[in-house]
């Protein structure tokens, strides 16, 4: 039985154990900021970006890793992933995501996504990224990174997102859901279409469906929804004199007429 | 099935499997990890080859963000016992259902605002595991691997493109038989 308690206690030089699936205690910490910071060190003088489009990494961490291996042998600015990063919340789900985007040589970003709400993911996702939403200027456009994910946080933020938006520069948004979704209602719905129907929002980009989806509005905003990361199936949105959506599986076509 | 209902039938089995007459042994059990807490305390019956546990698991604040509490009820199966020197040693495999107690961030039956089935439930989960146990008079110690149902799907969904490491985890513990 001694023999048996020293195995015990070698294996546990191997790492703690897992002692509740619902712990919270989240290494990483203001990711988010770490890598707008790592984009703007490499922003340089071009005047286009090529952004990788992923999302509803939820249980297929396996398959975004893929898309890791992908885009690091690319020539992609940046890697946004558009919420639904865990199933349920939990602390351990958290863990694979950050061991995941640690083996990304581009910047990652992301959304929260409605299954990021459960457990305690609001307050790990915090911790681990920063504010759920924020934006950045990148080459000269605005990306506004939105939670519009109403069932778990409650009315999103359209004050803010609307403040955003008021500017000269041109727009893309990037949140969960997108339009129609069925997760929001009426007013909601009204209040973003008034929103994206802004000259100068090009763009609105989304997760959720697990579906690749694309649209041009009669404001003009081309929406697009990516399909979720499994087999490789990623986005690309190319941004200069216009903007082109393209759907990859891996190899890319493009979308946008 | 009504929420009430599926509660009152599984407390009506753990009541029935704790109160059968066939010939059984009791235990008490102390364990670390396998999603049983830093501390999990808790009481078990033996029939010849079936075993059935409740544990009361606690991680500590100072362990984590907040004190947690679980409850598991963990049933197996196990070989029969080989005898070694004095001690026996038997090998096992069985179910734990884990459920978290008192934790306003999960839920067991869901929330009136979502839709219905919107979500399974978050405070409630499954975890096969596997172990073993070697027992001398009325001491046993145990040793366990265990994965929660959510990570071997994640595991299986992800063609296996992950390091085995990030879905097992283990616990050890210790039993006591009463004397009869």
């Amino acid at each position: 039985m001694l023999k048996f308690l020293l195995i015990g206690l070698f294996l546990s030089s191997c790492g703690l154990p897992e002692f509740s699936p619902w712990q919270e205690s989240v290494p990483e910490s203001n990711l988010t900021q770490k890598h707008l910071d790592w984009l703007k060190e490499n922003e340089g003088d071009s005047d286009s970006i090529k952004i990788a489009i992923t999302g509803d990494t939820q249980a297929v961490i396996g398959h975004f890793r893929d898309i890791i291996n992908i885009t690091n042998d690319s020539d992609f600015d940046f890697i946004v992933v558009l919420g639904d990063l865990t199933d349920l919340g939990l602390r351990q789900e958290w863990m694979w995501f950050g061991n995941s985007i640690a083996k990304s040589t581009k910047p990652v970003l992301t959304v929260v996504g409605n299954h990021d709400g459960l457990a305690a993911g609001d307050s790990m996702y915090r911790k681990m990224f920063g504010d759920l939403n924020y934006s950045f200027t990148y080459r000269g456009v605005k990306f506004i990174m939105w939670n519009n994910n109403y069932y778990e946080w409650g009315d999103p933020d359209f004050e803010w997102l609307e403040k955003e938006t008021t500017t000269p520069m041109s727009v893309v948004i990037m949140s969960h859901q997108p339009p129609g979704s069925g997760t929001l209602k009426d007013h909601h719905e009204k209040r973003w279409k008034k929103i994206r129907d802004r000259s100068n929002v090009v763009a609105s980009i989304h997760g959720h469906q697990h579906s690749y989806g694309y649209v041009v509005e009669d404001g003009g905003t081309q929406v697009y929804t990516v399909e979720r990361v499994i087999d490789e199936h990623f986005g690309m949105v190319e941004i200069g004199k216009s903007v082109v959506f393209s759907n990859c599986k891996p190899k890319c076509e493009r979308v946008t007429k | 099935m009504r929420k009430g209902n599926q509660m009152k039938y599984i407390a009506l089995l753990i009541f029935a499997l704790f109160g059968s007459q066939a010939k059984a042994e009791y235990s008490f059990t102390m364990q670390t990890g396998a999603y049983n807490g830093v501390i999990g305390l808790g009481i078990g019956k033996h029939f010849e080859s079936y075993k059935t546990e409740i544990l009361l698991g606690h991680v500590p604040q100072f362990m984590d963000v907040r004190d947690l509490w679980n409850l598991s009820w963990k049933n197996h199966v196990s070989s029969r016992p080989r005898i070694i020197d004095y001690s026996s040693i038997s090998f096992y495999g069985g179910i734990n259902t884990i459920a978290a107690l008192g934790n306003k961030k999960t839920y067991i039956f869901l929330p009136d605002q979502y839709p219905d089935g919107y979500y399974p439930p978050t405070g409630l989960r499954v975890a096969p595991y596997a172990g073993f146990e070697t027992r001398r008079g009325n001491f046993s110690t145990f040793f366990e691997v265990t994965s929660l149902d959510l990570y071997l799907e994640t595991y299986v969904r992800s063609n296996f493109n992950m390091d085995i490491s990030e879905v097992v985890t283990y616990g050890f513990g210790v039993r006591y038989f009463p004397a009869e």
